[in-house]
């Protein structure tokens, strides 16, 4: 099943500003409000900035897509408005760049939900929920074939001698054939 | 050129699910055996399941997907296709993969008989159905007895790992519905087996297993083919099998990846396991004076008729929390409603459906199987809450047609870390496998009404250019078994028609693939490849012509 990121592409396209056209300071403001952006917290949930999501994002950009990576996001962004309105802004680059938002907001998803913050969240709203799958693993219900089976099993097989030739008349587009 | 290791009775080239498996047989049997694998051990240790950023690792350094790793002991696949999905190093795939274990029916065997669009094996399923049972005792499959679906089979040496509040949620799906469901037979363990610790539910299976209850070919299988004598070379990229005059192998060249040092291993017999696109590739690489298009491939079969299984995924959010982070990613029910050839349906072939988990929280937050991406801003959390742990999916594994146009070829731009070229791979549906899978999708989404969800996702693998690019875990049929060397690779115990002491064992021995997972059938082909080798070696070793013929 493939992992839920999108990256490598895009990314090289994003010039709207030059990097160094942005202040240190200017580029942390726009990622931070683009992190609160996406989670902006509420009465479970921390904002993202609040933990610290944005600089875990940019380290992984820069260690996945180039020293400049989030520099080029910050660009992207404030091209878009991303000091003014940091909302707006990423609403914009959704529309108009999907896949360097959608890399962005991939990168910035694993760095939350990885927060010691967001996952004291996820507990209380009563799961069960460890902050790596080992040691410890779950605790569950051990397989009872008589809850996890069918009461009345179902189901069939052809066997070897029974197998001979379907009718195929009705598929057409099989005359075609590989 | 240097020979560190000495002639071997059998070198082994590939050290995943097949070649891992006959390392093991081989030198039990007493033959002296070499494994040659690209890549390193990846130690339990190395892996992410101890660390918070867990979900990151799986999607960045230990993906499954190839391309995304990007590491130096894989090789990149170049295709615009699909995004291949395999692991390079000791153990192979099994290291990342989910270790569902059902059994390939018996009409699978005869499609050639069925319909005619793809061949007949040439063995049954009755010639197989007994290396199928000694390889569940010696992996530990998970399962329960009694299922229908199926002929009658040997016990399951252990019973399946939990199923809990999802698994009872798609069950009582499925039993509305009245289609067949079963427990997922699997390859973790539901309690101790074998001095190995059952599962403990941590969900992270795709990241491989770090506490051995999900068998791993690197942990289980090779520890004992050393014991028993094997000498397993890692970092060791083979470039090319070497033949003599006559025709017969002679070894492999390959390539050391720590220092670039080239040396030769000899054998008497070779095992090639390198799984439907690496061994296709170096059967291509191996092209010779006497067999310029490459190794084993007079027939021009190599590399051909290429399978991964079509495949969609469905999710469905319920109002009932299903824990759907937590136990075996897809250990719960499997539906073979579907599974054979029943052309008013419009298609020809089956398909199995599995309820399937949704893994962690980042996963879940971006659309987890689907990847149907949920709201960001202020409607986020509020999502979270409503959907976080209350979901399932339902994986569509069909049946795919072996097409000649499905191929892996050698790539004329992209090479790997060690300079060699790396595999190209074309591959696309046929009419009637776009049809099967849009049937399954349909019936993925009764199931998932069926257990009333209220949010549902159809995750059908089609970009945003229209085009179906799956994740390919299956590599089948590129170099497969048949009775006629005219359209086949390999005779029915696995010997190249074109040299008489090369085996070719892993998926690409398979001429169909069946609607279900492949590992527990490539493993009984194995074992029943390494039971052949060892009882005729004093024969095979001196073969000049096919076994069979």
């Amino acid at each position: 099943m493939p992992a839920s990121i999108n990256e490598k592409t895009g990314w090289e396209d994003t010039n709207e500003m030059t990097q160094d056209s942005l202040s240190a300071g200017a580029t942390a403001r726009i990622l931070a409000g683009f992190a609160d952006a996406i989670f902006p917290g509420d009465d479970f949930f921390p904002p993202a900035a609040l933990v610290g999501a944005q600089g875990v994002m940019a380290a992984r950009l820069r260690e996945r897509l180039g020293s400049g990576a989030p520099e080029r996001l910050a660009a992207a962004l404030a091209a878009r408005g991303g000091l003014e309105n940091p909302t707006a802004a990423a609403a914009r680059l959704e529309a108009e760049d999907y896949r360097v938002f959608d890399t962005a907001r991939a990168f910035l998803t694993f760095a939350y939900y990885e927060s010691p913050a967001v996952i004291a969240a996820i507990r209380a709203l009563g799961h069960e929920y460890n902050d790596a799958p080992q040691p410890k693993g779950y605790a569950m219900r051990p397989v009872d074939p008589s809850r996890d089976a069918p009461a009345v099993p179902r189901g069939s097989y052809v066997a070897t001698e029974a197998v001979t030739r379907v009718d195929l008349s009705g598929l057409d587009f099989l005359a075609v054939r590989p | 050129m240097s020979a560190p290791a000495g002639k071997a009775d059998v070198l082994i080239i590939g050290t995943g699910a097949a070649g891992g498996l006959m390392a093991k047989e081989l030198a039990e049997a007493g033959l002296r055996v070499v494994c040659l694998d690209q890549g390193p051990w990846f130690r339990p240790e190395d892996k992410p399941h101890r660390h918070p950023d867990w979900e990151w690792q799986r999607a960045t350094r230990w993906s499954t997907e190839v391309n995304i790793r990007g590491l130096a002991n894989d090789y990149p696949i170049d295709t615009d296709s699909e995004h291949t999905l395999m692991w390079s190093g000791v153990g192979g795939s099994t290291l990342v993969y989910t270790a569902v274990w059902p059994r390939f029916r018996p009409s699978d065997f005869r499609k050639g008989v069925e319909h005619g669009l793809a061949p007949d094996w040439p063995i049954s399923y009755e010639d197989l159905a007994p290396f199928y049972d000694e390889v569940d005792r010696m992996v530990g499959v998970g399962g329960v007895d009694g299922d229908p679906a199926i002929p009658p089979r040997g016990a399951f040496p252990v019973p399946p790992p939990a199923h809990d509040k999802l698994g009872e949620c798609a069950g009582r799906a499925l039993d509305r519905l009245g289609w067949h469901r079963w427990p997922m037979p699997v390859a973790i363990l539901g309690r101790d087996y074998d001095g190995r610790a059952a599962c403990n539910n941590c969900s992270a299976c795709q990241s491989g297993c770090p506490t051995g209850a999900m068998y791993d070919v690197s942990l289980h299988m090779i520890p004992k083919a050393l014991a028993a004598g094997a000498t397993l070379i890692t970092d060791a990229r083979v470039e090319m099998i070497e033949t003599d005059a006559a025709g017969r192998a002679t070894g492999a060249v390959y390539l050391d990846r720590a220092t670039g040092i080239r040396h030769r291993q000899e054998a008497d017999l070779v095992v090639l396991a390198g799984n439907g696109i690496g061994t296709s590739r170096l059967l291509l690489m191996s092209a010779n004076g006497r067999q310029p298009n490459g190794l084993a491939n007079s027939s021009d079969q190599v590399g051909r008729n290429l399978m991964h299984h079509s495949a969609a995924i469905i999710e469905g959010f319920v109002d009932e929390d299903l824990e759907s982070h937590k136990g075996v990613i897809n250990g719960t029910q499997i539906c073979e409603e579907f599974a054979e050839t029943d052309p008013s349906r419009g298609f020809v072939n089956g398909f199995t459906l599995h309820a399937v988990r949704l893994n962690g929280a980042s996963y879940q937050a971006l659309g987890a199987h689907s990847a149907k991406r949920p709201p960001w801003g202020a409607a986020h959390h509020d999502w979270f809450r409503s959907h976080f742990s209350r979901g399932f999916a339902v994986l569509v594994i069909g049946d795919d047609l072996p097409l000649p146009t499905n191929r892996v070829t050698l790539s004329e731009t992209v090479k790997d870390s060690s300079g060699l070229p790396a595999p190209h791979v074309e591959y696309n549906l046929h009419e009637n496998d776009k049809r099967l899978l849009r049937y399954g999708i349909d019936r993925a989404v009764d199931i998932v009404k069926a257990a009333d969800a209220t949010d549902i996702r159809v995750g059908d693998f089609v970009e945003a250019d229209g085009r179906y690019r799956p994740p390919t875990w299956h590599q089948l049929g590129t170099a497969r078994m048949g009775d006629d060397p005219a359209t086949s690779v390999t005779t029915p115990w696995h010997q190249a028609w074109d040299v008489p002491n090369l085996y070719i064992v892993d998926g690409s021995s398979l001429p169909t693939g069946a609607a279900v997972n492949p590992t527990s059938t490539i493993s009984a082909l194995a074992l029943r490849a390494a039971r052949h080798i060892a009882a005729n070696f004093t024969e095979l070793r001196r073969a000049d012509r096919p076994w069979s013929a």
